[in-house]
């Protein structure tokens, strides 16, 4: 295999080297049709990948042979096309054209082509589109604007950034990311993108246009262009944001009763034993359950009672009545107006051998949530220089810097929202709190023991978790690469890059002492880094009809990793002394080193035929540290092809261009490091006794490289004058022989082993269109509409294997710590065989064979375990985009959705369980208040039947009912469909005569807006596309509305 | 062109060179830094021993013997939950103490093993250890993967092994275990400190407690196995008290300690606490706190629905006592007192020879001495009350009732002794979770096995009437 592999490479390059002699060089300058010289054009030469660009002053120079034809092409303007013939000298003029939509895009590895002469399935998207509300996140900024790409994961109160999933799932796990990929450089985390930087985002989504970034492209691949300088002028451009966001997505609460499980009041009973004389005057006041931390209380009815902090000795409220009165915006009170505040300088130059782009952006935001901050800046410098004209250095480098305060807590049972919508007392005034520390230093909370015990019982105050509970985390990412590039000869080019990505982060924690939980001190290092060595040979040619590209390539890429965690145990020896050293006993410490390496050729070759037939393939082969060195060699190929038919049907108006495409591919990949040799972990030691452990999961040694192949089928058609275009794709992925932690009977002794198994389809179709409804003189409006839809199905597991429950955790965005409780009080996610992959599973209402629901004795419903309960994947999701221009205005605006799929709320379970949602109170079907003792009329009947079909008529009291529903998963599972208005902007560029004066380029101003509108949403509060997991969410941030001004200024 | 053909040749060479250079080969790469290669038999141990930390703290038991009441969250005390899982015993402690059996028998291995002590006496010692879990694990789920168990990828779905034969077997590994002891001691030892001669005390109590527990379903082995399992040697003193010692350190505390850091959920039952009142009962202090507000022992009743629970002030209701949930308070796996209580009854079934009585009298001195609460005529006039005192014609209700006291905590085997004798009479209730409404026999199989060993599963469930659930009974309970 290996010596086939070498002489197959080696043979492509014979073959291309024997023809290309036959060019020569074609200059020219290219002028727009007012005369004024134009940059950066295209100019291709037809029927080939190869092209090449005018300079600042509009000129350009090429290698061309006689027969071939160059295209000119510029965004804005007609293409034209010149045959070359005899002339070495070719200007042009090219005609404006508003119409013109064909653009160049890019496909990877070899850098751009025209758009038509590709066959992989992709999508291109423009800053145009990306960022005009400001969106700060990559992620979120792709958001309903690609067929087949759904973000997830990051609530939009949270620093967090959301996760990108493309095509739905393709493999044994709800996790995998796409590669993301800037400038040629892989990336680990989103936030390392400057989207003020950002030209254009392409999502390759077929394996044909992803297999030879190689085996971490399975699950797609975003490549991120950054802006690059334009030839012959220095520019500098200013971009100045300020956007501010509101709590807007919060669930209805109730607000008749307050704190307690119990109606009645308690009164104060005097006890000369426990309480100091000047108590006795307290005798018979009305006490609230303090301890409680639901809301099944006293009506608020303005009753006079004893409020918490009334029995804080320090306070000057001690001893005082208050009436028991609701404060409706309580949870609304808690939170801030958030800022972010977005800066961006940027220069750019070139001459005819250097040009370079630098750019510094700061940004600056505050969360919703009191006390938070963090505060990036990125410094971007790309540029290149021709040392000659063979040789050209070219260079892209970034840093990133963050500092972040505050981490605000998600999940059940952390602060904030944790409390607010699942443990709380209606009744609470958020001002009051607001004063969390008492004037003898110790801290108060609304969950008080009682009058005798005034300490928290199971929550802090949360102004003292937002305040004293810091977290702070910083980071420094540097990643870029160093290139040089050869030309051999007009056609050959060999270029050689060094690429790096290291990241270093710090993050610390406190629990401060005093506070409800033992105090203690969180701290941890992490140093990441990925560098790569790459070698490119290109080759291009043309012979008659024909054209020819081949690509040959090596890479060899390394990921080293250290990581260390240590925290304090058993709390702190020197309250208030942060510092690992207070720890009272062992502290716990962790460290790890990871290394692992894949070193990689690949080929790929294109040919073209009188520039309607495109046919590509690729083969590449990698070589993986992590698989056993047996099976550590794996190869893998790739086809694609295009067809463009319109090039068949001049001379009619209709169809402006039409191409079909096609493509096939497999990808291989490997696993990750330490998986193979048995290893026996340290545990915690027993006083001075060490321990060690056999571990949970089995290592497996023969492990072999997993396999996906996948094929796409499409069209691209454009109408009328391209005023109607759809992108049409479907597809089928099947991956085999996945590698995973296999759950296993732990009777065998271990939990899980790793394996090869399984076999999961994922099918789908992807539609792009766009419309353009109106295209005048001065008003223009281009619709953008995308949908997808992608099932994944379980074909096989493993032997005897019929079910695979997956991983458990709720939260799955890089960096973030979620508790994993959501999932305790949820159904599990299973891949079972011959159903569609993630399927819920849990408690359902057990029904008689009419579908009624089947209601004991007791009158709680009765209920079946091991439920289908429905897959969490939706079965449709979209975007649409509107863009209106008139004049020098410009309204853009996004809607994004789903329809189908599942969602589990815990937020919505613990909101009734507690008694502070709205659907807690109210009247019964008698009529009477539910929260009114059955004996009364009140409480509440089971909507079902009893076991003899009679329908129910037993009433509950409520506080039972709601309780009754724990863990009825059914009972909180929502239709997971959505629609919203994500993004709007409305733009005014003003008019350049105004600007000359000022000696200004160009200066726009904008209003924007995010979140705007949530059309529709499963429950009030819990937004789809904003949940913290995949498909559960448990004390879930709130969602923001964002509204903020933009100013553009170019000189 | 001869540059270009010298070009393509140079191309074709680098190709040809990488390939040639043994790209497979990533030396010592993939070799795991962060966890040692090699297992050290002490280490495994002293791991395998931390297994026992649950069996003798967990909470759930507690509730099925309404030694303990839950203060407002009683969805556990109303059975909510019917499915458990076994899986961390297989995984955890069993594999390791399998290993330290590997380790001290393979001929490679077995002589760097001894550094740790005799391989045989490490081998008693892990059989005795897995023998307790097994034991442990069949009175809880029934049927359970035993003599498939343990195979890694030799068996990934082990049949399920009855009860009956599991017992058999674990009597027969107890003896084995205990006549393959030599003398001298071991390392890593740190429930019994390296002492063999109490490992044989603890094998052979563990026997006597098995075969009471087959006082229904097979009475003659229940004797015969009992009267052995007396002759060979049983605890015969606090001292000889198998006693998990928890450390003053946030990895090694007791779980009663973490469970009231930041909650008050548990407290001492109404049964308990009206019974230790009505004997004067001197641990009463020790089980329990008073009500903040009343300052005075009330024991919460067991249970309720929420509306109700939460309806008592937590000031009005004991939790339970400080000193059992101080960070060092010790878990008790097999004590003296126990021990009495066994031989007390075995003397009322006339198995051994011996005064029921005496034993039932010593077993309660033994357990106010463990809970240091015997000074001067305490115990004297302890067992002088009415109710107290030995009557023979209710001599298994008093003897297991008394039983139940002592056991506070250790609510594995105060249930599992309700389940086969029905003392103390506990009242279920009144509104359950549990379709039954009955007072739980066994706990569910995990769900795990249900989708990764589904046959040998859906094969157990015969014995259970197909249904996994809490109302099943195992073998040993009629």
């Amino acid at each position: 295999m290996r010596k086939f592999l070498g002489l197959l490479l080696g043979g492509l390059f014979l073959l291309g080297t024997q023809t290309f002699a036959q060019d020569k060089i074609v200059t020219g300058k290219v002028t727009a049709d007012d005369g004024s010289a134009l940059p950066g054009v295209n100019i291709s030469i037809q029927g080939t990948t190869r092209g090449t660009s005018t300079n600042g002053d509009g000129e350009y120079q090429i290698s061309a042979s006689s027969t071939s034809t160059l295209v000119f092409s510029f965004i804005g303007f007609t293409s034209t096309e010149i045959a070359v013939g005899n002339q070495t000298i070719i200007n042009v003029t090219l005609q404006s054209d508003v119409q013109q939509l064909n653009e160049a895009i890019v496909v990877g590895i070899a850098g751009t082509r025209d758009s038509k002469t590709v066959g992989h399935a992709l999508q291109q998207i423009g800053s145009d589109k990306l960022t005009f509300s400001k969106e700060t996140n990559l992620a979120n900024s792709l958001a309903g604007k690609i067929a087949g790409v759904q973000i997830q994961g990051a609530p939009s109160s949270s620093f967090r950034s959301a996760n990108i999933r493309i095509r739905g799932v393709n493999g044994l796990s709800i996790y995998a990311n796409p590669l993301y990929i800037v400038d040629g450089t892989p990336i680990d985390n989103l936030d390392a993108v400057n989207m003020d930087n950002v030209e254009t985002i392409t999502v390759l989504k077929g394996a044909s246009a992803t297999a030879i970034y190689g085996q971490r492209a399975a699950e797609g691949v975003v490549v991120v262009t950054s802006k690059k300088s334009v030839k012959g002028r220095i520019q500098v451009d200013i971009n100045s944001a300020i956007t501010l966001d509101k709590v807007s997505n919060l669930p209805n609460y109730q607000n008749e009763y307050g704190g307690g499980y119990s109606q009645e009041f308690a009164k104060f009973e005097y006890n000369p034993a426990i309480h100091p004389a000047a108590w006795q005057a307290f005798e018979g006041q009305n006490l609230p359950d303090y301890s409680a931390d639901e809301s099944w209380g006293p009506k608020m009815d303005g009753t006079l009672y004893r409020p918490y902090y009334s029995w804080f000795p320090s306070n000057p409220a001690f001893g005082q009545l208050a009436p028991f009165n609701p404060n409706p915006d309580n949870v609304k009170n808690f939170f801030d107006t958030g800022r972010t505040y977005n800066n961006n300088v940027s220069i750019s130059g070139g001459s005819d051998k250097a040009n370079f782009r630098a750019s510094v952006t700061n940004l600056s935001r505050n969360l919703i949530i009191p006390n938070t901050k963090q505060d990036r800046t990125y410094i971007n410098l790309g540029g290149s220089y021709e040392i000659s004209k063979k040789l050209t250095f070219s260079t892209n480098i970034n840093v990133v810097n963050e500092d972040q305060t505050g981490r605000p807590l998600e999940g059940y049972g952390q602060g904030l929202t944790g409390s607010f919508n699942q443990w709380f007392q209606r009744q609470i005034d958020m001002d009051i709190l607001r004063d969390y520390k008492n004037p003898d230093g110790s801290y108060n909370s609304w969950n008080i023991n009682g009058p005798e015990n005034t300490k928290p019982l199971y929550w802090d105050n949360p102004f003292t978790d937002v305040y004293e509970n810091l977290f702070h985390s910083n980071s420094d990412r540097i990643f870029g690469d160093i290139s040089l590039a050869y030309k051999v000869a007009p056609g050959i080019t060999l270029t050689g890059w060094v690429r790096d990505n290291v990241v270093t982060s710090r993050y610390d924690f406190r629990i401060a002492s005093g506070t409800l939980n033992q105090d203690g001190f969180f701290t941890g290092f992490n140093r990441n880094r990925e560098r790569n060595y790459e070698f490119l040979g290109t080759y291009n040619k043309t012979f008659g009809e024909f054209s020819f590209d081949a690509n040959l390539g090596a890479n060899i890429r390394r990921n080293t990793s250290q990581v260390v965690n240590q925290s304090t145990n058993g709390g702190l020896s020197i309250p208030d002394f942060y510092n690992i050293a207070a720890s009272k006993d062992r502290p716990n410490v962790n460290n790890s080193t990871f290394e692992r390496e894949v070193r990689s050729i690949y080929g790929t070759a294109s040919i073209g035929y009188k520039g309607f037939i495109y046919l590509d393939g690729s083969l590449r082969n990698d070589w993986s540290s992590t698989l056993p060195a047996a099976n550590n060699s794996y190869l893998y190929p790739s086809v694609s092809g295009s067809f463009v038919f319109s090039e068949f049907l001049q001379g009619q108006n209709i169809l402006s261009f039409g191409k079909l495409k096609a493509g096939w591919a497999q990808v291989g990949s490997d696993t990750g490091p330490y998986q193979i040799f048995n290893t026996y972990a340290v545990g915690n030691p027993y006083g001075s006794l060490p321990t060690q452990n056999l571990p949970d999961l089995l290592p497996n040694s023969v492990l072999k490289p997993t396999l996906s192949t996948s094929y796409d089928l499409g069209a691209e058609v454009k109408f009328l004058d391209n005023r109607i275009g759809l992108d049409f794709t479907v597809y089928s992925r099947r991956n085999t022989d996945q590698i995973l932690p296999l759950s296993v009977s732990a009777a065998s002794g271990y939990t899980q082993a790793m394996v090869n198994a399984g076999e999961i389809t994922n099918k789908g179709i992807e539609i792009a269109a766009t419309f353009v409804p109106v295209r005048a003189n001065d008003f223009d409006w281009t619709v953008n509409f995308n949908l997808a839809r992608a099932r994944t199905e379980v074909v096989e597991l493993a032997d005897g294997l019929n079910n695979y429950v997956l991983p458990n955790f709720a939260v799955y965005s890089a960096g973030s710590n979620v508790s994993g409780s959501s999932v305790a009080f949820g159904p599990t996610v299973n891949a079972k065989v011959g159903e569609p992959f993630g399927m819920l599973v849990g408690r359902a209402f057990r029904r008689d064979e009419n579908g009624n629901r089947l209601v004991g004795a007791n009158g709680a419903f009765l209920f079946d375990d091991n439920v289908n309960l429905g897959s969490y994947l939706p079965d449709w999701s979209g975007g649409v985009i509107n863009t209106l221009t008139y004049k020098g205005f410009t309204m853009n605006f996004s809607i994004d959705f789903q329809k189908g799929g599942k969602i589990y709320s815990v937020t919505q379970m613990f909101n009734a369980y507690s008694g502070l949602g709205e659907a807690t109170v109210g009247d019964n079907d008698r009529g009477v208040a539910q929260r009114d003792p059955v004996a009364d009329g009140g409480g509440i009947r089971a909507d079902g039947v009893l076991a003899d079909g009679t329908p129910n008529q037993n009433y509950v009291e409520a506080i039972n009912y709601y309780k009754s529903l724990f863990r009825l998963h059914e009972a909180w599972l929502y239709d997971a469909s959505y629609a919203k208005l994500r993004e709007l902007s409305i733009g005014y560029q003003l008019p350049s005569a105004l600007l000359k004066k000022a000696k200004i380029r160009s200066a726009y101003v904008a209003l924007v807006g995010r979140n705007l509108w949530r059309i529709s949403q499963p429950v009030q509060g819990i937004d789809p596309s904003e949940i913290e997991g995949v498909w559960s969410e448990g004390g879930q941030l709130p969602g923001t509305t964002t509204f903020g001004v933009n100013v553009k200024l170019g000189f | 062109m001869k540059k270009n053909i010298k070009i393509s040749l140079m191309g074709a060479l680098m190709a040809t060179a990488l390939v040639a250079c043994e790209p497979s080969d990533f030396g010592d790469m993939n070799i795991d830094p962060n966890r040692p290669s090699v297992p050290v038999t002490s280490n495994l141990l002293t791991a395998s021993q931390q297994g026992l930390i649950g069996p003798i703290t967990d909470s759930q038991p507690t509730l099925y013997s309404q030694q303990i009441s839950e203060k407002f969250y009683t969805e556990n005390s109303r059975y909510g939950t019917a499915q458990f899982s076994f899986n961390g015993f297989y995984s955890g402690p069993l594999a390791n103490l399998e290993l330290i059996i590997q380790l001290n028998t393979d001929e490679a291995t077995k002589a760097v093993a001894a550094q740790n002590g005799a391989n045989n006496n490490q081998i008693a010692v892990a059989r005795i250890l897995k023998a307790f879990m097994y034991w442990h694990m069949t009175d809880r789920w029934g049927d359970i993967p035993y003599s498939q168990a343990l195979l890694g990828r030799e068996n990934f779905t082990p049949v399920y092994d009855s009860q009956e034969a599991i017992y058999n077997s674990l009597f027969t590994e107890l003896k084995e275990a205990s006549a393959q002891i030599t003398s001298g001691t071991i390392a890593g030892d740190m429930l019994l400190k390296g002492n063999l001669n109490l490992w044989k005390k603890f094998a052979n109590t563990i026997r006597l407690n098995m075969a009471l527990r087959l006082s229904e379903v097979s009475p003659a082995k229940a004797r015969t196995e009992f009267a052995s399992a007396f002759a060979d040697g049983v605890i015969s003193s606090n001292a000889d008290n198998v006693v998990f010692a928890f450390l003053a350190d946030e990895n090694n505390d007791n779980p009663w300690e973490d469970r009231f850091q930041t909650r008050l959920d548990f407290n001492v039952s109404k049964p308990m606490v009206d019974l230790l009142k009505a004997n004067n009962d001197p641990r009463l202090p020790i089980f329990a706190d008073k009500a903040v507000l009343t300052q005075e022992y009330v024991g919460m009743p067991y249970g309720l629905e929420q509306g109700a629970a939460g309806a008592i002030p937590n000031g009005q209701v004991s939790f339970l006592g400080i000193a059992m949930r101080r960070q060092t308070s010790p878990g008790y796996l097999m004590t003296y007192s126990q021990t009495q209580f066994m031989l007390a009854e075995g003397a009322l079934r006339n198995w051994i020879s011996g005064d029921a009585e005496t034993f039932y009298n010593e077993a309660i001195k033994a357990s106010f001495d463990q809970y240091g609460v015997n000074s001067g005529t305490v115990h004297a006039d302890y067992i002088a009350q009415s109710g107290v005192a030995f009557d023979a014609s209710k001599g298994l209700e008093q003897i297991i009732t008394q039983k139940w006291v002592a056991l506070f905590l250790n609510g594995y085997e105060a249930w599992a002794e309700w389940r086969r004798t029905g003392f103390p009479v506990l009242t279920p209730p009144a509104s359950t979770i549990s379709p039954s409404g009955i007072i739980p026999t066994r706990q569910g199989y995990p769900t795990t096995e249900r989708d990764l060993n589904g046959i040998n599963y859906n094969a157990a469930l015969q014995g259970l009437g197909g249904k996994d659930d809490l109302d099943g009974k195992v073998w040993w309970d009629k």
